[in-house]
C-alpha cells in the first residue's frame, strides 16, 4: 500500500464514518420533542404556551367554565371540559406538531407546536 | 463505375479497420462484461450493493494503457451488459451508467492529480466510493427523491467501501505496480 492509497482509505474511511453521524445521528424527534410546545388559546388570545417535557396541570377559565389542560410524558390532553359532548376530552392525547383539541362552548384551542408539519392540512368532523 | 465501388470499398475497410488498441479495448471490455454479467445473478441484500468487480478490469486498464482505454472499456461494459442482463434503458441501466461515469471521472482527476502517489488498491477504492456516491445522487434527485432513501446512504458507502478495498486488493494482486506519469 503507498502513502497515497494510505491517504484515500483514511479519508474513505471518514466520509464513511461521517455519513453516518450525518444521516444516522441522534434523530431530531428527540430534539423536536424537547422544544415542542402546547400552545392554549381562550377567547381568541394566547392563555398560556408550555413546554411538553414538563407535567403540568393547568385550569382554563372560559365562558362556560373551566378546561383543565395536562400535560404528561411529552403529550397534552383535554382531562376536562364544561362542554356537554366531549369532544375536547375525545381528541385524546396531543403528541405530534399540529394536533389539537377544541372546546368551543368553553372557547378554548389546545395546540401542539413544534417544526414538523403535520399529516394533515385540516380536520372535519 | 468499377473504380467507385473498389474506392468505396477501401474507403469503408480504412472506416472500419481495427487498431491494436481496438482489440484490446474489446477483449478487456469482454473480461468485463463476463464479469459484469455473472455479478449480475448473485443475489444482493440491500438494492444497490454489488461486489463491483467489474472495477477491477477499469483500474487495470487505467494502470495499464491510461484513462482513455479505461473509459471505452468502462462504457463497453455497461452498454454490453445491460443488453445482456435486458436492463438496457432503463433505471438501472440509468445508475449503473452513472455509476460508471463517476467512478470514471474520479479515476481521471486521481490520477491527473496523485497518479504516481496511487497504486490499484487507492484507484479501487476511490472508484468504488464515486460510483456509489454518483449512482446515489441519480436514485435520490431522479428515481426516490425521498428522505428515507437518505438513511440507506451510509450503509451504500460502507459496502462501497468494503468492496472497493476487495476489488482494490484483487487488483493490486493482478498489478503491483504504480501508474505510468499521468497520461
Amino acid at each position: 500500500m503507498t502513502r497515497g492509497d494510505g491517504l484515500v482509505v483514511i479519508c474513505a474511511c471518514l466520509l464513511v464514518g461521517l455519513s453516518y453521524v450525518q444521516f444516522w445521528g441522534a434523530p431530531d424527534a428527540g430534539d423536536a420533542s424537547a422544544t415542542r410546545e402546547v400552545r392554549i388559546l381562550s377567547g381568541g388570545t394566547e392563555f398560556a404556551r408550555l413546554p411538553l417535557d414538563r407535567n403540568a396541570l393547568v385550569e382554563v377559565p372560559g365562558p362556560a367554565g373551566i378546561t383543565r389542560v395536562e400535560i404528561a410524558d411529552g403529550a397534552a390532553r383535554c382531562a376536562a371540559s364544561p362542554g356537554s359532548q366531549g369532544i375536547c376530552q375525545r381528541a385524546g392525547w396531543l403528541r405530534e406538531a399540529g394536533d389539537m383539541a377544541v372546546s368551543l362552548p368553553n372557547r378554548v384551542l389546545i395546540e401542539i407546536l413544534g417544526e414538523t408539519k403535520g399529516p394533515f392540512d385540516s380536520i372535519n368532523y | 463505375m468499377v473504380t467507385l465501388a473498389s474506392c468505396l470499398l477501401y474507403l469503408v475497410s480504412v472506416l472500419i479497420s481495427t487498431t491494436r488498441e481496438d482489440h484490446l479495448i474489446a477483449w478487456l471490455a469482454a473480461l468485463a462484461i463476463a464479469i459484469h454479467v455473472l455479478e449480475a445473478a448473485l443475489p444482493s441484500p440491500i438494492p444497490g450493493v454489488k461486489p463491483g468487480l467489474a472495477n477491477v478490469i477499469t483500474v487495470l486498464a487505467l494502470l495499464l494503457y491510461g484513462w482513455r482505454v479505461a473509459v471505452w472499456v468502462s462504457l463497453l461494459r455497461v452498454l454490453a451488459g445491460s443488453l445482456l442482463v435486458g436492463s438496457f434503458l432503463s433505471p438501472t441501466f440509468l445508475l449503473s451508467l452513472t455509476g460508471a461515469l463517476a467512478s470514471l471521472a474520479a479515476l481521471g482527476l486521481a490520477t491527473a492529480v496523485a497518479g504516481r502517489h496511487l497504486s490499484a488498491l487507492g484507484l479501487c477504492v476511490l472508484a468504488a466510493l464515486a460510483h456509489m456516491l454518483g449512482q446515489f445522487l441519480v436514485a435520490y434527485t431522479l428515481i426516490i427523491p425521498h428522505p428515507a432513501l437518505l438513511k440507506l446512504l451510509p450503509v451504500l458507502l460502507t459496502a462501497a467501501l468494503l468492496f472497493g478495498l476487495a476489488s482494490g486488493t484483487i487488483a493490486r494482486m493482478m498489478y503491483p505496480q504504480r501508474p505510468p506519469a499521468a497520461p
